[in-house]
């Protein structure tokens, strides 16, 4: 199991396009993916529950993963949250 | 093809026959539908199927979008599919529907409802929003529960609305539109706004039917009848035929109806009678005149106050009262003040719930407590009065103080009212219902101080019999017959007649024939009621002579028991007078 604390930088946060984008790429590795924030922890694999977070600009999460291939989806994962989800801002 | 017949209730009575329009808000099911443990296995699969329908749509409409405007648009389905395919999600619904056992759409409802509160608690507006995101795709899961999930384009004619739920906003316009042939409703009862209207416009409607929405899809041929609540979709011919000429002996009956409106309201004798209607709406003076009423014996002033969530203003009460006045006019309009108490709590009244409302601070007790509050409805019903028809009704009265006591708050705002320069009539008058045994008792006392009487005899033989109707148990002792009642009634009657004040009964006895008889033989000449009894009342006292009716109801007071009383009256008309009864079709 990794785990790594993130900060959520680009200006929307995980919002709708983000998150669907987040959920498409935790969905092609085997690991699971959790998304903890403050006291909440959710499923990085549903949508629903990446919305509910409410993980605005600045929030800061800790993304847990566990499995087979959980090295390389971390690293997608927060590479995709550094580069704030390829979004023209 | 599958033939369903659901059971309702009949709010609005006739008869409507065609095809369905499915009023396009799909709002999800409110009822909780069982299913055996059996079928658990089906259900989830019925399930699944409408979520492949659904992920079918939700590409199509993605690719379409793209296409036509763009990534940036169609990627909003780009989300709404990976809702659909949110494992939590699914779990959820298939979870709900196996443990509780329930059908897929009361699990959608409980889904959705859950996820309306998480989203509600977010504080950023627009995570909050997403909600509607979601409840767009449990919408389209519904949807394509049904069978068909697509909607045919409307055909032209006359059709059958279904819906789950209309709101007062959109049933006025909705009905009037003149190309419903009949409603049928998931929500609703038999006062609802929908059913009221429904039944001022003659417009068969079934309410009450908890998800006939997710039974019918667009285009379905159903029977509805509006009487006994039933509906019947794609029925065999037979059954149709079976309703069509039901149809016609319903429509002759009513056609009988409607000549007796024109007839004079008088005794084959000369007596002079006449009957009016009791609404709550503006829109059913129409109605009351259709039939024959002339004017309105009873308008009820509650519906302002308990279907709103703020106390009316004074200009919302202005609006109702001097539509309902000038639709009314030349005839006149009796206004009852608030009649309302402590059987449900109101909080924009400050009303609490009590333990035995009935006996408790109700309607003129309540008025007087909450003078500055109830004052506003004796402005607006002054402001109302310019066409010099309007009366004014006091509920409830049980001592003499209580009616000085509201004449003074009228004089104070009458007198603000002169103060103002504005209009009025004068000379309103003011009468009091006699319900509460103790004011039938000293209504000698009381009608010094008042134009009229009016005897709501529903709540007068509720509380002199101490019987609550509605109470399974003791109803069987719910007798208007009961000797003390017609004594009471005769007493009530003659002190009015002998002090030259009109009097009228305004409960449901003056809307069953028998019993109107018994009143006309009391002396009774003003009879007011739901407006769809009046040409059936009005059909018995034309067919009689007074004194004879007299006579009989003078010697009936003789008898001792209810069913005697009652036994008798029924036989002497009778036997004197065998027409006098319309009969019903049989239905």
């Amino acid at each position: 199991m990794i785990e790594k604390k993130i900060k959520i930088i680009n200006k929307l946060g995980l919002h709708a396009r983000a998150a669907s984008k987040f959920v498409n790429l935790a969905n092609r590795f085997k690991s699971k993916v959790r998304i903890i924030k403050n006291d909440d922890e959710i499923d990085g694999k549903s949508i629903l529950g990446i919305l509910t977070l409410a993980a605005t600009q600045g929030t800061e999460i800790i993304l847990r993963v566990e499995g087979e291939d959980e090295e390389k989806a971390i690293q997608a994962l927060e590479n995709l949250i550094n580069n704030k989800f390829q979004e023209p801002e | 093809m599958e033939y369903i017949r659901l059971k309702g209730l009949g709010v609005s009575p006739g008869i409507a026959i065609g095809e369905v329009y499915l009023s396009d808000k799909p709002i999800f099911s409110e009822y909780k539908e069982r299913i055996h443990p059996s079928q658990i296995k089906k259900e989830i699969q019925r399930f699944r199927n409408a979520l492949k329908k659904t992920e079918k749509q939700l590409i199509e409409i993605k690719n379409k979008i793209k296409k036509k405007l763009g990534e940036e648009y169609s990627f909003i389905f780009e989300a709404h599919l990976l809702i659909l395919k949110d494992e939590s999600l699914i779990g959820e619904i298939e979870n709900i529907i196996k443990k509780e056992k329930v059908k897929t759409e009361w699990a959608l409802f409980v889904v959705n409802n859950k996820y309306e509160k998480i989203f509600q608690s977010i504080d950023d507006s627009y995570f909050k929003q997403r909600f509607s995101d979601i409840k767009d795709v449990l919408i389209r899961i519904n949807k394509n529960l049904r069978e068909d999930g697509k909607s045919p384009a409307l055909s032209k004619g006359k059709k059958i609305l279904v819906c789950h739920e209309l709101p007062p906003s959109d049933a006025a316009t909705v009905l009037s539109r003149g190309d419903i042939l009949g409603v049928a409703l998931d929500m609703g009862g038999q006062t609802s706004h929908t059913a009221i209207l429904a039944r001022s416009l003659n417009i068969p409607a079934v309410v009450g039917l908890h998800n006939i929405v997710n039974y019918v899809k667009d285009g379905d041929k159903i029977i509805l009848d509006g009487t006994t609540g039933e509906i019947i979709i794609n029925p065999p011919s037979a059954v149709i035929k079976e309703f069509i000429s039901k149809k016609q002996r319903y429509d002759d009956y009513q056609k009988e109806l409607t000549k007796i409106r024109f007839l004079e309201p008088v005794t084959l004798d000369g007596f002079s009678f006449s009957l009016q209607g009791n609404i709550e709406l503006p829109e059913e003076v129409e109605l009351t005149l259709s039939y024959g009423g002339e004017g309105i014996g009873l308008f009820r002033s509650e519906y302002l106050y308990l279907h709103y969530p703020d106390p009316p203003t004074e200009e919302k009460h202005y609006t109702a009262y001097f539509e309902v006045a000038k639709k009314a006019h030349p005839y006149a309009v009796v206004i009852r003040t608030v009649d309302i108490g402590g059987e449900k709590e109101i909080p924009h009244l400050e009303i609490e719930k009590e333990p035995n409302p009935a006996l408790g601070l109700r309607a003129i007790r309540l008025f007087l407590k909450r003078k500055e509050l109830f004052k506003i409805q004796l402005r607006a019903i002054l402001r109302a009065s310019i066409l010099k028809n309007i009366k004014i009704l006091v509920p409830m009265i049980t001592q003499l103080e209580e009616v000085k006591e509201f004449k003074n708050l009228l004089e104070e705002v009458k007198s603000e009212f002169k103060k103002k320069g504005k209009k009025f009539d004068e000379k309103i008058p003011v009468g009091i219902m006699i319900e509460v045994p103790a004011a039938a008792n000293i209504v000698d006392v009381l009608i010094k101080e008042v134009d009229f009487i009016s005897i709501g005899t529903n709540d007068l033989i509720q509380y002199y019999l101490a019987v609550d109707r509605t109470n399974e148990f003791v109803s069987y002792l719910y007798q208007p017959f009961h000797l003390s009642i017609l004594r009471v009634l005769r007493y009530v009657i003659e002190v009015c007649n002998r002090e030259k004040k009109e009097v009228t009964v305004c409960g449901e006895m003056a809307a069953d024939p028998l019993s109107a008889l018994v009143l006309l033989g009391l002396g009774l000449k003003n009879f007011s009621m739901n407006p769809v009894f009046i040409p059936k009342v009005k059909k018995a006292l034309r067919e009689v002579e007074y004194k004879e009716i007299k006579k009989i109801v003078e010697k009936a007071l003789s008898l001792k028991t209810a069913q005697e009383i009652e036994e008798f009256i029924l036989e002497s008309i009778l036997s004197k007078y065998p027409q006098v009864f319309l009969k019903k079709p049989e239905l």
